[in-house]
């Protein structure tokens, strides 16, 4: 026989570690029983059976610990679940309930949404292969103020030597018409060289992508459509792969049909090979191409920045004409297809509404605060019957758990009508929205939200009410002097008012911001009588008689439209969505020394678009139509006084472009807001049609009467004169200026909507607080009054507390405001983001409803009466 | 646990069986009850801790057995339990039951297949 074997320590540890699944009420009770019976059958097991008796029992045990602790922990919880459900249901709760849900579900339904819509455009990997790996090579030049600029034809061409990428590729735009099989159309288009599918790592959803050979010179012309055109304008049909289309009236043979989301656009129907003619001379310091790559492996941005910034300065001292001063800058793809400013509006609105549901939960701490107090006197009972602390603890945070839950469901189906609805919502100047969805990441964020928020608004109350119940148990006292003070409610009151303050200022801030920028001059009259829309028409110098006829005659005839007071093109005009830029400098100063030159836009616009626009004239004479010299120009104002700065007349001078040509001035016109309303109006040359147009030209037409009623007949006009042509795109100035203020309006709105729903909780938890603690020292007001306070001063007294609580909470929100104005300031115009007079104005406001939120709960204190109540304790 | 509602109980899990039949003849702590039906079982059935502490506390809420905090010679942690009438009314029940169901096979002849 053995010698009876003692039971080593870390058997007994190791058995002590596995009862800790079992619930800890469960432990308190029979652990100790447990472990005793587990080393006696431990030293059973050895005795009779060896190391393996002892295995086997370890196995055994393993196995019974796992399934009864999963057991037990399951009907636990069922429990606390249904004993939760009672509580919060029951007949003095459910008021609670219901506003701790509403609280909830608002406020895990914004957040959800939001960030749903952060995850779609900052967060979600880009449709790309590798999307990490896909970065755009943008031209820069600092001296002229150009931090984001397109690349020439040449200098991409030598860029391709660069050993950083495994392809580079480059694209630009190509508005075209289709013609043939139905009404004309003017689709969207980008020309893309041949390594451009390559660069994304994108396939084509049907056929082939380009290759090299599609864009050598004499190459029969190919074409590539996207799925959405595909199935829209031919049905789908997969024999339309090798048949041909006829783009701009030229035949092209469908290669393949490209996926719509192209990741950084989604609106480009067809896909044209960008055509290079080493023959040809393209100017390279004409930059007009898009330029994106792809990181061959093993190479890290920087080394591929470095690369180019060699190759940059060897180009600048090769061809100093046409690249001094300019460098490449190598970014990640996704800084290009989200803007900074977008990307900061974005997280803005995330911090807002992150905000909000903490005030949320703040809130709902408060409110279940609120509700244990009121049941201290059950929760003392449970704890002299034997409950333990832990036991209490658990079921608060099962009640917190199940409100939050049932919150957080109900916010998730708030979130989802808001997330379908977010497509027509949302501007179009916020890229990848048509990636909006409710996925994992987006439910996991919004889980751990649900979990955040009920241990937040759970921990705080279940901590205050085991003190308090302990307290109230020993000293048998339930309605002591100090029970109306809670310092925990206090500093959730001035928490919650801390957060609506910095939501609130911030909200203020916006909203001037907005009001100040839909009221910054444009530049030109009544956007609400300007109809515009895109015509799409070949320009080659061959075409180039016949366009100007087509167009002319085209004006001639809408200018007789009855409703009609003045008619013309533009190249391009305000809040359009591309511009043309060139630097400019009087003829004799050097375009090549910094500072000399002016970058300024370009446009080609007939002798009425001026009249039409209702630009005014400022100096000289606008152009005469149809003879007009072919190198006139007309400055804005802004731009004459920057090449001019004495103030000489400009009329009659002369300036050279970037391209070399040289102009003489005819006229001065007023400054235009061209691109967006934040915007100080850019320098703006305008030069004739005489000997140039664009193959896209905008239409302005000046109406009398409401210009939707002209947009039939102005299509009619164009189709009598060429039943080919398409004519696209109509809309009022009216609305190209307020989509530009889409975005600042849409963040002033979130902003403002969560700083107001943060407020009225605010409010409420104020005033619930001033009302509970006024409520509990009724025995107190009233003896006051009965040695001789008036109501007034038992209303000061009940409110003194709460009012300086508030003060502080104010204050806070005003310093963390103060804090975040860098944040802020990048989205602000025309208002700092430390603005005095908004912060005070903003303070004092929140302390007026600060204090009418206490005074009037506090006003119950004059209806106290003295005798009565005094008699009644 | 009134009377009426045992019925709602069966079939009883057999740890839970073993357990009352435990306590039928004698009041037992934890560990006693664990050795009582180890013998009485020929050492075939050995209850684990978690089973048994759990199912335990499962007949104590249900009022199937008490416990008594008497002291103990050796060790004053052990609490015994006893079989409260609806204890033995429960395990009754259970045993009715397996002895009809062990009539059934009977008297389907499958008792004489074992010989």
């Amino acid at each position: 026989m053995r010698a009876s074997a003692s039971v080593p320590a870390w058997a007994d540890r190791l058995y002590a570690a596995l009862l800790r699944a079992y619930p800890a009420s469960f432990r308190e009770e029979y652990a100790g029983e447990m472990r005793a019976a587990f080393r006696s059958r431990w030293r059973e097991e050895r005795r009779a059976r060896g190391f393996l008796g002892v295995a086997r029992l370890w196995l055994a045990v393993l196995l019974d610990t796992l399934a009864t602790a999963a057991r037990t922990q399951g009907e636990m919880l069922a429990r606390d679940l249904r004993y939760a459900w009672r509580s919060l249901s029951g007949r003095p709760s459910w008021p609670f309930t219901a506003a701790a849900l509403l609280t909830l579900a608002l406020g895990i339904g914004a957040v959800t949404a939001i960030f749903t819509v952060v995850h779609a455009v900052l967060l979600a990997p880009l449709p790309y292969r590798e999307p990490e790996r896909v970065v755009r090579l943008k031209d820069v030049n600092q001296a002229a103020g150009l931090p984001d600029f397109s690349s020439s034809t040449p200098n991409f061409r030598s860029w391709q030597a660069a050993r950083s990428f495994s392809h580079l590729a480059a694209l630009r735009g190509a508005g075209s018409n289709l013609t043939g099989g139905g009404e004309p159309e003017h689709v969207n288009g980008l020309e893309v060289s041949g390594s451009f599918w390559d660069v994304l790592g994108l396939a084509p959803v049907a056929g082939r992508a380009f290759v090299p050979a599609d864009e050598a010179p004499g190459h029969a012309p190919v074409a590539m459509i996207s799925e959405g055109l595909w199935k829209r304008r031919y049905g789908g049909d997969p024999s339309l792969l090798g048949r041909t289309i006829d783009v701009n009236l030229v035949p092209h043979v469908v290669v393949g049909i490209a996926p719509q989301d192209a990741g950084f656009v989604s609106d480009v129907d067809l896909w044209l090979p960008l055509h290079y003619d080493p023959d040809e001379d393209e100017g390279r310091g004409n930059r007009q191409l898009i330029v994106l790559g792809r990181l061959a492996p093993g190479v890290a941005l920087p080394q591929a920045q470095a690369e180019m910034q060699g190759m940059a300065s060897r180009l600048e001292r090769e061809f100093p004409e046409a690249n001094r001063g300019w460098s490449v800058r190598v970014t990640p793809v996704r800084d290009w297809i989200v803007d900074a400013e977008v990307a900061q509006r974005l997280r803005i609105i995330l911090a807002a509404v992150a905000l909000l549901l903490l005030v949320a939960a703040t809130n709902v701490a408060n409110l279940q605060i609120a509700r244990a107090l009121g049941r201290l006197r059950e929760m003392g009972v449970r704890l002299a019957l034997g409950a333990s602390r832990a036991r209490l603890v658990r079921q608060m945070m099962t009640e917190n758990l199940l409100l939050a839950g049932a919150g957080g469901a109900a916010g998730l189906g708030l979130a989802w009508f808001a997330v379908r609805a977010a497509g027509a919502v949302l501007p179009e100047s916020i890229p990848r929205r048509g990636a909006l969805a409710l996925d994992l990441p987006v439910l996991l964020v919004a889980v751990l939200c649900i979990g955040a928020t009920a241990l937040l608004a759970g921990l705080l109350p279940a901590g205050v009410a085991i003190r308090s119940s302990v307290r109230d148990a020993l000293q048998q006292a339930g309605r002591s002097a100090t029970a109306g003070r809670s310092p925990a409610r206090h500093a959730l009151v001035a928490a919650q008012l801390a957060l609506a303050t910095t939501l609130v200022v911030a909200a203020a801030l916006l909203t001037q911001s907005l009001f100040r920028l839909q009221r910054v001059p444009l530049g030109f009259g009544d956007p609400d009588h300007l109809l515009t829309a895109h015509l799409t028409r070949a320009a080659t110098d061959e075409m180039l008689n016949r366009t100007r006829a087509f167009y002319d005659a085209l004006l001639e005839q809408i200018r007789a439209l009855p409703g009609v007071t003045a008619a013309g093109l533009s190249s391009e005009v305000p809040f359009g969505s591309n511009t043309t830029e060139m630097p400019v400098v009087p003829l004799g100063r050097s375009l090549d020394v910094p500072g000399e030159s002016v970058q300024a836009n370009w446009r080609i616009v007939t002798a009425d678009f001026f009249k039409t626009m209702q630009i005014p004239l400022r100096r000289g004479r606008t152009f005469e139509p149809s003879r007009e010299p072919r190198f006139s120009m007309i400055l804005s104002e802004g731009l004459a006084r920057r090449l001019w700065p004495a103030g000489e007349d400009p009329v009659g001078r002369q300036v050279q472009l970037g391209n070399r040509k040289i102009y003489t001035i005819v006229g001065v016109v007023g400054n235009v807001r061209q691109l967006t309303l934040a915007k100080d109006p850019t320098p703006t040359m305008y030069i004739s049609p005489s000997w140039l147009v664009l193959p896209t030209m905008t239409l302005v037409v000046r109406t009398s009467s409401e210009p939707a009623a002209l947009v039939q007949a102005v299509r009619q006009t164009v189709t009598r004169l060429d039943p080919r042509q398409p004519v696209s795109d109509f809309q009022t100035m009216r609305t190209a200026v307020a989509a530009n203020a889409a975005a600042p309006r849409l963040n002033t709105v979130l902003v403002a909507s969560f700083a107001g729903l943060a407020l009225v909780l605010a409010v409420v938890g104020v005033a619930g607080v001033v009302g509970y603690s006024v409520g509990q020292r009724t025995r107190e007001l009233a003896v006051r009054l009965a040695l001789g306070a008036s109501p007034g001063q038992a209303v000061r007294h009940a409110m003194r507390g709460s009012l300086l609580t508030c003060a502080a909470g104010i204050v806070c929100g005003i310093g963390a405001a103060l804090a975040l104005g860098r944040t802020l300031a990048g989205v602000l115009y025309g208002v700092g983001a430390r603005d005095p007079l908004t912060f005070l104005a903003t303070a004092a406001a929140l302390f007026a409803a600060a204090a009418l939120a206490c005074w009037l709960p506090a006003r119950r204190a004059t209806r106290i009466s003295p005798t009565l109540t005094l008699r009644e304790s | 646990m009134r009377y009426d509602d045992l019925e709602s109980l069966l079939p009883l899990p057999s740890a839970t069986f073993h357990i009352l039949v435990a306590l039928s003849d004698a009041d037992r702590h934890g560990y006693g009850i664990m050795q009582e039906v180890a013998q009485r079982t020929g050492g075939r059935t050995k209850l684990n801790p978690g089973t048994l502490y759990t199912t335990i506390q499962r007949l104590l809420e249900k009022g199937l057995i008490s416990e008594l905090r008497e002291r103990d010679e050796d060790d004053e942690r052990r609490r015994y339990y006893r079989l409260t009438p609806a204890g033995r009314r429960l395990a009754q029940l259970e045993l009715a039951r397996l002895t009809e169901l062990v009539a059934l096979g009977r008297r389907a002849g499958l008792a004489r297949e074992k010989g």
